[in-house]
């Protein structure tokens, strides 16, 4: 009588023995002692082994969807400027170097005024000398602001 | 739902059928991972890196297989890419203090003090018995006993081809069973 060894009967316990071999097993092991014995014994070296899952200290979901969140958010703004830049570069292409100086020159100088007139305005409310609790004060106004917005935004 | 109709909802862009997965499958990942590594911090993020590293590639995922031996594969590649680096330096499994493997054993509240010693101390046996199997062996009895996949799941995941799952899977019991049988005569 062939006899099965541990490697075939982990195959069985396993469930990757095909249905005819399965079958086989199974009719094998209700007149052969020997087999029986080594499938208990494997039997309970898989109880053995066997542990219960332990659950992850943290919501591990929870961490990953906000991050997901916070990457869908910023994704827009990335692709804006990206698009911006990529405008940027290609006005030489097609209204020639001059004109492309030209407008470099419009925008980098707007972008100074806008500079200096934030300068002038920063310098004259310091001159003003206002009470830090003033700025803070307003600052703290601007929150239920903030909040009253952002739901605004939600619900849109 | 089933596994293959989230999966597809999400490769369409479903967030919430990825969130469902990731619910799903949170789990069984972290104690894939957590028993490779034996450290629960790198565990959770490890687990959520596979999840982050699955939702910008899941384009590419290919519906013919299933999400989980997907994800598992991704998971497995971080492990070993960390190995690799050398940032362990060992693959351990080593168990925290008594008091700290309480603190996350949820399970183990619904048992009396007595069922939980022995739960304990068979949980520590059986771990310190993985720990001594090379790292390749760990991989397949965690893969096998712990996340339940079958030999062609645990192919896909490893990469390991199906016959050498099959071989290695006998000789890491093997070891395990002299391992397991020599603690017990031990005791």
């Amino acid at each position: 009588m062939k006899h099965y060894n541990y490697e075939e009967i982990y195959l069985y316990l396993d469930g990757e023995m095909s249905p005819m071999e399965r079958s086989l097993f199974e009719d094998h092991i209700l007149v052969c002692e020997e087999c029986a014995e080594k499938l208990q014994r494997a039997k309970a070296l898989f109880q053995g082994i066997k542990l219960e899952e332990e659950n992850p200290p943290v919501d591990i979901a929870s961490l990953v969807m906000a991050k997901i969140d916070k990457k869908r958010k910023l994704l827009p703004v990335i692709y804006g400027i990206f698009i911006l830049l990529i405008a940027l570069l290609t006005v030489p292409v097609f209204f020639g170097l001059d004109r492309a100086i030209f407008f470099y020159y419009i925008i980098f100088d707007s972008l100074n005024r806008v500079y200096l007139v934030s300068k002038a305005g920063l310098s004259y409310l310091f001159s003003l000398k206002i009470p830090a609790w003033v700025f803070v004060g307003a600052g703290l106004m601007l929150f239920p602001v903030y909040f009253a917005l952002r739901k605004i935004w939600r619900n849109t | 739902m089933d596994e293959k109709e989230l999966a597809l909802r999400a490769k369409n862009g479903d967030k919430e059928a990825f969130e469902m997965l990731v619910r799903r499958y949170q789990k069984g990942l972290y104690n894939y991972i957590y028993r490779l590594t034996g450290e629960r911090e790198l565990a959770v993020d490890f687990t959520q890196e596979a999840f982050l590293r699955a939702y910008t590639s899941m384009k590419k995922y290919n519906p013919s297989y299933h999400f989980s031996t997907w994800l598992w594969r991704i998971a497995h590649n971080l492990v070993v890419d960390h190995f690799r680096k050398g940032k362990l330096n060992t693959v351990s499994l080593q168990m925290g203090e008594e008091g700290e493997e309480v603190e996350y054993d949820v399970e183990s509240n619904e048992r009396g003090p007595f069922e939980n010693q022995l739960n304990r101390e068979r949980k520590r046996i059986i771990m310190q018995a993985l720990e001594k199997l090379p790292p390749t062996l760990k991989e397949l009895i965690i893969l096998r006993h712990f996340n339940e996949l079958s030999y062609q799941e645990i192919s896909e995941v490893t990469g390991m081809p199906f016959h050498e799952v099959k071989s290695k899977l006998y000789r890491a019991r093997e070891k395990l069973r002299a391992l397991l049988e020599a603690y017990r005569e031990a005791l």
